[in-house]
């Protein structure tokens, strides 16, 4: 099974973190890459909003949600329409994006739903490093 | 053990521009602007930038 891993990186704000780039591909068909964390925590896929115009989103298609940060409850919106997105360097596999837009929210987050179905994730903290392998 | 994931790059330090979005070309910052739309619509960014939010705190500890 093919494995891509991924060293952490920095991106402009002096820390390394386990980001992954995804390309993603919006249902008007925007597309563009993002770059956004891995984490185990959050239950699916979480967008800035601003990212929400970019990749084509109206107004129709999002659905108000509460959901619960670590900070306490916040309003989702919940995009009614999947996206897809491809890692580059395993693109024979193309998945949906259900994604949630969050005011506020500043970096993306791939949690469980989306990325974590397609791939085994694999975080070596201490090598700074991840993997994903294809289930 | 398989691929690497490659770029891309952010090769300068992003702190100055932060709560803003910023479009990321060869690693450099193209342009800015308050919200996605505008950056978007700016006629230096191209669609194969790499458009992204910059966090407030991005020098603090990540509690998400």
């Amino acid at each position: 099974m093919p494995t891509l891993t991924v060293a952490y990186r920095d991106l402009g704000l002096g820390e390394l973190r386990p980001f992954l780039v995804l390309t993603v591909t919006g249902p008007s068909g925007a597309k563009g890459s993002i770059p956004g964390l891995i984490d185990s925590g959050a239950d699916g896929t979480v967008l800035p909003a601003g990212y929400a115009s970019l990749m084509g989103y109206a107004g129709g298609d999002l659905v108000a949600e509460q959901g619960t940060q670590v900070g306490g409850s916040v309003t989702m919106w919940q995009a009614t329409k999947p996206a897809s997105a491809v890692v580059p360097e395993l693109a024979e596999i193309v998945f949906d994006l259900h994604p949630c837009f969050v005011h506020g929210c500043q970096t993306a987050l791939w949690g469980r739903k989306d990325l974590m179905h397609h791939f085994d994730v694999a975080i070596m903290e201490r090598r700074k490093q991840f993997s994903l392998t294809t289930v | 053990m398989g691929a690497v994931q490659q770029g891309p790059e952010v090769l300068e330090d992003l702190t100055k521009y932060a709560g803003s979005w910023v479009a990321i070309r060869d690693g450099r910052v193209i342009a800015d602007a308050l919200d996605s739309v505008e950056l978007r619509d700016n006629p230096d960014v191209r669609e194969d930038d790499f458009l992204m939010p910059v966090p407030d705190a991005g020098s603090g500890a990540f509690l998400l």
